[in-house]
């Protein structure tokens, strides 16, 4: 019964969830992180264009870095809704039986959850030097976002100590971390491809002169290589969330002895069932 | 004289509060004290008072005084004084935590700002 949670046990239910039981919450937190995927876009464009110049440009960059973190409010909002949901699913609450999902974070949550994933945003670019906490950094807006619908008291550290029990499972956290890093190549393949087939069937089907949009969706196009990217981790996000939400609901409810009293109820719902028949 | 008047188990909470308490009490309170019999408890007439609540000054029973940060307190000033206190802790909490969300905004743009520039610089 108590075995452990495994990552394809995890990856399926994070699928079943996005994909299957909530795709209007998945469709929710897609939108909500637009504006930040575009910003991070531009962001990095400027950055590449400036180069070595780039320091002296601070002000800018500043400014840019500003509507960056103007734009993980509503992005937060969106994972926030989406884990939501999910622990919703996870906990029984029929999200699946046609009952209409209601948009329920509250805004105590948010706003405790919001403190953890601007805290992660601030310490991110300093991980940036390092490999090794590279990678657990950017874990961290998302378990910001899934442990958000666990966030009960407010302060300056307990909303971050409610984040940090999310990383209790880091053998799953890192087989997560490649899984994630996988889908998103893959889904930049897969999005270059579209695109590359999308301008060779209009070339073929108009007859028109493309040159200008060959060049444009090219991949010397480094605005557009930085687009697909973002297009990319748009697309993961949903299931990214989800395998998060999974991971953080099966850790605490093995933690505090959900997960025997599901099962005991199960076995008894049976016998009772068995004893009925 | 006080040493006549409480019971030989009767609980000091402090020396002072007790001093305080008990010229004080109600009148059916300071009656019972004066008079030769033990005192009361003012939920269990049946049982004899072990302390009095430090804040209210009823004599308490065993079972009905609670400990509190040092003191003796009746459930009723025990529940006033802890909504008191988590109210205290959540307004003090909320005001930590929009100082924290202000910070940690400023400290997010200014490191991804100067951060990438840095790396920019150096990647150059």
């Amino acid at each position: 019964m108590r075995e452990r949670l495994g990552l394809g046990e995890l990856l399926d239910d994070a699928a079943d969830l996005a994909v299957r039981t909530l795709p209007d919450r998945s469709a929710l937190a897609v939108l909500a992180v637009l504006p930040l995927r575009l910003l991070q876009v531009w962001f990095l464009d400027r950055l590449i264009e400036l180069g070595p110049g780039a320091i002296q440009h601070g002000r800018y960059l500043a400014t840019i870095a500003g509507f960056l973190t103007a734009a993980l409010v509503p992005a937060f909002w969106g994972r926030a809704e989406l884990a939501r949901a999910c622990q919703s699913a996870l906990g029984g609450e029929g999200w699946g039986v046609g009952r209409r999902a209601r948009l329920g974070i509250g805004w105590r949550r948010y706003l405790l959850g919001l403190y953890a994933a601007l805290v992660a945003a601030a310490l991110l670019p300093a991980a940036g030097w390092g490999i090794v906490t590279l990678p657990f950094l950017a874990l961290a807006p998302g378990i910001a976002a899934a442990t958000c619908p666990y966030q009960e008291r407010p302060g300056l550290f307990a909303p971050l100590g409610v984040a940090a029990r999310g990383f209790s499972q880091p053998r799953l956290l890192i087989g997560l971390l490649f899984s994630g890093a996988l889908a998103v190549l893959a889904a930049f393949v897969n999005l270059f491809a579209l695109f590359q087939l999308g301008l060779f069937a209009a070339r073929a089907a108009s007859g028109l002169d493309l040159a200008w949009w060959g060049r444009a969706l090219s991949i010397e196009s480094r605005l557009f290589d930085l687009l697909v990217a973002a297009g990319a981790l748009l697309l993961v996000e949903p299931l990214w969330i989800a395998a998060l939400s999974v991971l953080v609901h099966r850790g605490r409810a093995r933690a505090n002895g959900d997960d025997l009293a599901a099962w005991i109820a199960e076995v008894r719902s049976g016998e009772a069932g068995r004893a009925a028949a | 004289m006080l040493a006549d008047t409480v019971p030989k188990d009767f609980v000091e909470s402090t020396p002072e509060s007790i001093a305080r308490a008990l010229p004080a009490l109600p009148d059916p309170v300071r009656m019972t004290a004066s008079s030769a019999g033990p005192r009361r408890c003012a939920h269990h007439p049946e049982r004899p008072a072990h302390a009095l609540c430090v804040s209210c000054r009823t004599p308490l029973c065993r079972g009905c005084a609670t400990p509190w940060e040092g003191i003796f307190l009746c459930a009723a000033c025990l529940a006033a004084r802890r909504a008191a206190a988590v109210r205290r802790g959540s307004v003090a909490g909320w005001i930590g935590l929009a100082a924290g969300l202000a910070a940690a905004a400023l400290a997010a743009t200014w490191m991804t700002a100067w951060v990438a520039a840095l790396f920019a610089g150096l990647a150059g």
